[in-house]
């Protein structure tokens, strides 16, 4: 994302709210916008889906089996003749929970890692950051089909597998954000007026990483629906019958051999689309709530 | 240089430590009686016993770990309870045909990835340059199961130019190789434009324009040359996103490499296989890591003094 230069304003003396600031640079990254617009609406039509669609995502229509897209159904029906459109949408739904549980927890508790290692240093430092160097050192499929191979399949180890390969990221960037905050003067003010180390953390340091955190947060969500939709497909994510995008490419497989091109065609281009609008809206974020980056 | 290369393989012990005690661990992680799970689901208590006694399950763990390491060392991994074939040889026999598949895929997107940076870098702002840095995060953003599938569509179904599953010949490398190493050149395309566009406006490049060098020396001599520094840091991590990608992309290529070892295993419950191949896929990721660092340390002198 480059950064676009805006026509010279009259440079204002009043001071901006971070919040407004934000605001006026993320006008500008209209790509990002549109990107975000597209997760939204998607949820929106997720939730909706249910009331609009004549078919549901489990309704079985024998007469159409393995349709070809259609006015009907506009995506087209799988093996059981069930409407593809309605179990893209319920599978968004699956994706996004997913997602956003599983970059929750690897975030809420990659925070507290890097905090604690930052602010505290010495061996609770080193003892932190090695964990996550080996946790980081895997690659993140790995890791995540080794705790399925342990836990088993299913929605909730799903989710587990995904969080723990998003905690060494957030333990990185917070610590490498609070070992350059501790030292700030408004943090030492804090300490002389007797703040306690739990205040200066998370009252004092904690915000000032935050815009890190909510950038590798959005693209995290990609890489986590992503990952969860590999584990579907090579079979250790959710149960086959369950309409997540990942295992509807894995049943599809075969029949798009037998020409039925729309079978993973639709499911695939939903990831692609989605893990794309994360990425895009968080290079977007990124160039808007990075202050280094000034427009003017 | 060698006081650097030793330090940084000693600095891999408590992480080759830590990797053995998870791998040994993993099988007690495991639900149930870890005997019974080695014999596997079909086996008659005679079975569970006979395997109980052959790994010595009653001693303690840390005599039980001591002589996991022990046979690891003496490359004895174990027998596959559902081919009863020792672990070492299943293996093997599926190394290679991974190995080819990531040689190949790293090789194309190293070379890709690298050029498409830097061209995006040198006619930075242009249509040419968006073009390219959309096609790289498309690529990021591409599941590459998805990819996978599209491409045996268009040429395997299609235009039945390649075969759409196995490896027989050399041919068949093309789609899986393609598939694996997209999201590789997309991500180095992408970080060798930014590391490009940061060294260009470095002082000593603005001095080597200065004393009227050619763009094209500029651009090749002085500033990739830099740009290259942390570009190899990523190579490295970018080998386990193949190592993880192989996993998927196997599947979807019905390739006979680890990854689709590792998946059967798993599926059929077979730990031995499961426990070996974590073992092996750890050890080649550290082996790799450490390769890039001591490539690191030849092209930035300054590495070796910190």
């Amino acid at each position: 994302m480059s950064v676009t230069t805006d026509t010279p304003l009259p440079r204002k003396l009043s001071v901006r709210s971070p919040l407004s600031e934000f605001v006026r640079k993320m006008r500008n990254q209209r790509v990002a916008l549109v990107a975000g617009s597209f997760i939204l609406l998607m949820l929106v039509a997720a939730v909706v889906s249910p009331y609009v669609l004549s078919f549901g995502p489990q309704d079985f229509d024998y007469d159409n089996i393995l349709s070809k897209p259609n006015l009907l159904h506009p995506a087209g029906t799988d093996e059981f003749g069930r409407d593809i459109l309605a179990r893209l949408l319920e599978g968004a739904k699956l994706s996004l929970f997913i997602g956003f549980t599983s970059v929750t927890v690897g975030a809420l508790i990659g925070v507290a890692f890097g905090l604690i290692a930052g602010f505290y240093g010495g061996y609770v430092d080193a003892f932190i950051m090695r964990i996550c160097d080996v946790l980081f050192a895997f690659p993140g499929i790995l890791l995540a089909i080794g705790i399925v191979a342990i836990l088993g399949p299913g929605l909730g180890n799903v989710i587990v597998a995904v969080a723990v390969f998003s905690v060494p990221i957030f333990a990185r960037i917070v610590r490498s954000g609070t070992l350059a905050l501790k030292q700030a003067t408004y943090v030492e003010s804090a300490r002389a007026v007797g703040a306690s180390n739990c205040v200066l953390m998370f009252r004092h340091i904690l915000p000032g990483v935050a815009s890190n955190v909510i950038i590798y947060f959005t693209m995290r969500m990609g890489t986590s629906i992503l990952t969860a939709a590999s584990l579907s497909f090579i079979g250790l994510g959710v149960e086959p019958s369950i309409p997540e995008w990942g295992a509807m490419l894995s049943t599809g497989r075969e029949y798009m051999m037998a020409g039925e091109w729309h079978v993973t065609f639709f499911p695939g281009m939903a990831i692609f689309l989605t893990v794309l609008s994360f990425n895009i809206l968080g290079d977007g974020l990124r160039d808007a709530l990075d202050p280094k980056i000034d427009l003017n | 240089m060698f006081q650097y290369i030793s330090r940084r393989v000693l600095s891999l012990i408590p992480v080759v430590f830590l990797i053995s005690v998870f791998v040994f661990l993993f099988v007690h992680a495991l639900p149930g009686d870890p005997a019974r799970m080695i014999a596997g689901e079909t086996a008659t208590i005679a079975d569970v016993e006979a395997v109980r006694r052959s790994l010595s399950l009653d001693d303690p763990l840390i005599i039980q770990y001591l002589r996991f390491v022990s046979n690891v060392l003496q490359g004895e991994l174990g027998t596959s309870f559902r081919t009863q074939e020792p672990v070492a040889e299943v293996l093997w026999r599926a190394f290679w045909p991974t190995f080819w598949l990531a040689s190949a895929a790293l090789g194309w997107s190293l070379v890709i990835g690298l050029l498409l940076g830097v061209f995006s870098a040198v006619r930075r702002g242009s249509i040419a340059d968006n073009a390219g840095m959309v096609l790289a995060i498309s690529g990021i953003s591409m599941p590459n199961f998805w990819l996978g599938l599209l491409l045996i569509e268009i040429f395997a179904v299609n235009l039945g130019w390649f075969g759409t599953s196995g490896f027989d010949e050399p041919i068949d490398l093309v789609l899986p190789s393609i598939t694996l190493g997209s999201g590789v050149a997309a991500v180095m395309a992408r970080f060798t434009r930014s590391a490009m566009i940061d060294v260009n406006r470095e002082d000593y490049v603005r001095t080597a324009r200065a004393k009227g060098l050619s763009e094209k020396v500029v651009v090749w001599k002085h500033t990739l040359r830099n740009a290259l520094i942390p570009v190899v840091t990523m190579i490295g991590l970018q080998f386990g996103f193949l190592l993880g990608g192989s996993i998927v992309v196997e599947r979807v290529f019905r390739w006979p490499g680890l990854g689709s070892i590792l998946i059967e295993a798993i599926q059929y419950r077979d730990y031995a296989v499961v426990q070996a191949e974590i073992l092996l896929f750890s050890l080649q990721f550290l082996l790799i890591s450490l390769l890039v660092d001591v490539l690191y340390a030849v092209i930035n002198p300054t590495i070796r003094y910190k």
